[in-house]
Order: C-alpha cells, then structure tokens, then sequence
C-alpha cells in the first residue's frame, strides 16, 4: 500500500498547490473569510482538472488502488469539490462582496460564467448521486457526463482567469493552462483516441457458450500477431461487442473468468440482467469486440502469504473466484480453499462440474458447497442463505489466519461483511469485489 | 477492506482541504497585513502631499452628493454601497468587478453599473478628474 500512500501524497499536495502558491506570491489579502472563499474555489477547480486522471483508466494511477474503488473516490471527491465551489460565492458575499454577487444581476459575464459553471457542477453531481433513482439509463448517463464535465472545467477556466486576482501570477497562469491541457488530453484519449485504436485492432469472439438460462461465457483471440496481455486472476476488462448491426454496441465491463494460464483466449461469463447484457446470447462467432484492460486487485495472487482462503460467492459472483480456481488448479496450487457458493436453485449453479472436479482433486485443496435458498425438494445440499452461520459450520470458531474473498449481489456482501466483522475477522483479512461502478 | 480504507482517507482528505483552505487564508492575511502597514505609512506621506488638492476635491464629493451613498472611512459595502476607503489598493471595484483604475472610474460615473445614479451630467471632466484623484488619497 506504500504505493498507494505516495499516490494520495501527491493527489494532496497537487490539490493544494495553487493555495501555496498564491499565499506565499499573492499580494494582497482581503480578509479571512473572503480569503477562504478564494481557497475553496482554488482547491475546488484542482479536485475537478485531476477527476480527468482519476477516471481515464490511467493503469500507474489504477494499479495501486483498483479501477472499483479509484471510481468510488472520483464520485466522493466530486461531492467536496462541489461543496468547496458552493461556499466560495457565499464566502466572498459574506466577506465583503456584499450579496449583491448573490442576487443581483447587472453582474460582469465572468461572473455569470462562475454562476453557469456552478450550477453544472451541481447538476452534475446530483445526478451522477441520483442516477440510479432517476431511471436513467448508463449510456445516457455517460453521454450528459462526458458533455458537462469537460464543458464545466473550461468555465470554471474562464471564470477564474479573468475574475480573480490571483491568476495575474505567472506560476498560477502556468499551473492552470498545465492543468487545463491535462485534463482536456486525457479526457480526449480515454474517450475518443484510445477506443478508436482498441476498435481497430479488435478481438475475435472464439465461442459463445450457455453455461445456465441466463448466463452465457464468451470466449476471446486475440487478432494476429497479438497476444493477450498479462493479467491476475479475478481482474475484469471492458468490452465493446460489435455484432449484429441492429444490437447495440456499448462499453461495459466484466469479470475474466478464464485464467491467465490459458493463453490462447480470454474468457467472459456474463448474465443477462440488463438492457445491454439480455442480448448478450445473441453475440456469434466471428463477432468481434474491443478489449481494455486487465483492471482491479481482486486477486489472491496479489496476497502470496495466504494459505487458507474462504471465497464466499452468490451467483454469477463466482465469476471472478472461477478465474483464480482455474489458476490455482492450472499452478497445481497447494493452499486450502473453502468455496461457499450461495444460488437460488441448483440449475442455477454456474460451473458446477468444473468446480466438482476442482474440489475432486488436490490442487487447490477445495472444500466446495453449495446453499441454495430456494431448494426442490431432492436436494441434499445446505439451504437458506448464505451467512454467518453458514462460515461458523464450515470455518469453526476460530477465523483468524484466514482470508475472506466475497463477490456476489450488494446485500448479501453486506451482510457477510457484518457477519465477519461481529466475528472478529479484521478489515485487512476481508477482500471484496464490487461488481457495479454506480452505487 | 477497501472501502473502509477508501471512506477514511476521503474523509481524511476533506478534513486536510478545509485545514489548508483556513490556514493558509489566516497566514495571507497576517503576512500580507504587514505589508499593508508598510504601504500605509507611505500613503500619509502621500496624503500630506496632496493634502491641498485633496481638501477642496473632498468638499466636492460631499457637494455632488457621493457621501450619501459611500464612507470615505470604511471598506464596507452596506446594500450594495460600498464604503470607498483604500479603493486604489484594491485590484477590483467592488460591485462591477473592473479593474480599478481612472478608467473605470470615469465608466462608472458616467454610465455605473448596478445602482448608483449616472453622473454623466452632473460632472464636468474636470471634476471627474479631481473625484479620480481625491478617491486615490482614501
């Protein structure tokens, strides 16, 4: 993690740059509060320029923290800026710009320009926050984002050169033009210059195989002269299925469950859940697709030390947990592994004779079970819900020296993490793939 | 747990923006009002100088009516009427946002922004000139 402290070490001192310049190169100070004021908006545009870093899928910035959590930081971090940019006219009011800055309306344009790019940030934020509840779908999500966001960096630019007195100083000039052409490039890249290059070199679908109803695993080559790059088991990458003209050619990322011993293909199992996935049995051989990644650290080859891991899986959830089964078999990997594998019904269980002829053999030593909450009658196997009891039957009473890896649906890892923590398992032992990007 | 770790070192980044944001405005101003004080020996050297010109120009202020809206002894701006002292040490006038210089000056009597009243009839060149003037010993 040293990596990741020097990362945020320099995120800090990055943020805070332009408040260390102009305190030290700025000449006049108009009172505490308006001084305040005049921080916030400094730090408030810095946080919003390197939210262009965080979410190009820079891998030296990625590497350390995983794409899952740096994506978490970027929305929670876009709440502070916007909370800094929202003082910053209230403070300068109450410092002796008068409310008149507030209300009035024979302003100067670049004020009006602060006041448009506030109310984006704003609209931006609240809806990135309430996505979800709105009903709005990710792509157009995505679309109004990739719109607002570079358009509010570039008035809050405008805003800020000419209104405000500490960009009369070269290093502060320098600094914001620097910042701006950044942020501008990398978003340019990861959305235009980098699919386009991915698109042009794209990889051939091998197979489209049904595993159950609703989940198919589709099988990848790389075009010629190219080799599938190097990735950990568990990580995930982004597609792009060109198909069939009349479906829909989207981004969207999932688990490899293939392993990296395989070399010839890459694999993803995917379930048909929403607009997009539903057609994804549709996919045919000779498709082709745009492959990005590998991304995330959901990966036990990231903790060498561990030798007894529970993996704690609910649906397609073993997707991830399939991957690096498949490389400790494929490694003749000796560790002890107990699967809890948690589905409503048993046709429902993805991968089951591959993991039945994992957990026959030594490597690793699997312990495989399946819960099922919602049992035919003929089942002999453990029911209900995957829990806390479930870990005590399986793992004893004493978890320590263990490690947990979950993935599944929100609510169950939720619980599972509140059924571990009561059980005195630290937060250092417990591993968690967060699957969705928007909650 | 990663987002545990994440939750705290959002939270510890907030707390540390906020810090620097405070500190950092405190220091500007203790650094920069020493500054100030050096500047404002020099200006009573100045007003001293000027302190002729400046008389008769203040009763001129006061004659054309500018002190019912704007001190001369306070940088406070009270509903939009902004006391006009040290207004030359500013960088921006303080409703209209311009740069402050005689320029400006004279835009703002003759065709001012937000509420004040035009002047444009009101005041010879002269006069504004001697207004200009008499606002640069405040």
């Amino acid at each position: 993690m040293t990596g990741g402290l020097v990362r945020i070490l320099a995120y800090l001192l990055v943020v805070t740059l332009p408040v260390w310049l102009t305190t030290w190169l700025g000449e006049e100070a108009e009172g505490i509060v308006s001084d305040l004021g005049r921080n916030f908006a400094l730090i408030g545009f810095m946080i919003l320029a390197l939210q262009f870093l965080l979410a190009a899928r820079v891998k030296w910035v990625e590497r350390a923290f995983g794409f899952d959590i740096l994506i978490r930081f970027h929305k929670q971090i876009a709440l502070t800026a916007a909370a800094f940019l929202v003082l910053h006219p209230i403070l300068l009011a109450l410092g002796g710009q008068g409310w008149y800055l507030l209300i009035g309306l024979d302003l100067p344009w670049y004020i009006w320009i602060g006041k448009a790019a506030l109310i984006l940030v704003l609209a931006t934020v609240l809806v990135g926050m309430y996505q979800g509840k709105l009903g709005l779908k990710f792509e157009t999500w995505r679309l109004g984002h990739d719109l607002l966001a570079p358009t509010v960096l570039l008035l809050i630019f405008i805003h800020s050169w000419y209104t405000g007195d500490d960009l009369e100083l070269l290093p502060m000039q320098v600094l914001w033009v620097v910042l701006l052409i950044l942020a501008l490039s990398l978003f340019v890249h990861h959305r235009f210059l980098r699919p386009k290059r991915l698109r042009q070199h794209p990889f051939r679908v091998q197979e489209v195989r049904r595993e159950i109803e609703d989940v198919w695993t589709v099988t990848l080559v790389p075009p010629e002269g190219r080799t599938i790059g190097d990735y950990l088991p568990g990580q995930f990458h982004f597609l792009t299925f060109f198909r069939d003209p009349a479906l829909p050619v989207e981004e969207h990322h999932w688990t490899i469950s293939s392993s990296p011993t395989q070399k010839e293909s890459i694999s993803s199992t995917i379930k048909a859940v929403g607009d997009f996935t539903s057609s994804i049995g549709k996919t045919k051989e000779g498709d082709t697709a745009a492959v990005h990644g590998p991304f995330g650290r959901f990966s036990y080859l990231l903790h060498p030390g561990e030798r007894d891991i529970v993996f704690l899986a609910g649906g397609i959830g073993i997707t991830p947990l399939m991957s690096m089964l498949r490389h400790m078999r494929d490694t003749r990997d000796t560790r002890k592994v107990t699967l809890l594998y948690a589905n409503r019904r048993e046709e429902q269980i993805i991968f089951r004779q591959e993991l039945e002829a994992i957990a026959a053999g030594d490597h690793p030593k699997l312990q495989l079970i399946h819960v099922l909450s919602q049992p035919d009658d003929d089942w002999n196997g453990d029911t209900g819900h995957l829990n806390g009891d479930m870990i005590d039957k399986y793992c004893g009473q004493d978890l320590s020296g263990r490690s947990f890896y979950i993935c599944g649906p929100t609510r169950m890892a939720e619980l599972l993490i509140t059924n571990l923590r009561a059980r005195n398992v630290p937060d250092g032992s417990i591993r968690r793939e967060i699957f969705s990007f928007l909650d | 747990m990663r987002q545990t770790t994440l939750h705290r070192t959002t939270l510890g980044l907030l707390i540390i923006f906020i810090c620097v944001a405070v500190l950092f405005g405190v220091l500007r101003n203790t650094v920069v009002s020493r500054q100030n004080g050096h500047e404002e020996h020099q200006h009573t050297q100045a007003d001293a100088h000027d302190s002729q010109e400046g008389l008769s120009a203040a009763a001129l202020f006061k004659d054309k009516g500018c002190t019912q809206c704007h001190q001369t002894d306070s940088t406070e701006t009270k509903v939009g009427r902004p006391g006009l002292q040290g207004l030359f040490e500013r960088k921006k006038l303080p409703v209209s946002g311009r740069p402050v210089n005689a320029e400006n000056i004279r835009k703002q009597l003759r065709g001012p922004y937000a509420n004040m009243p035009s002047y444009a009839d009101r005041l010879t060149p002269e006069e504004e000139d001697r207004i200009i003037v008499y606002l640069k010993t405040l």
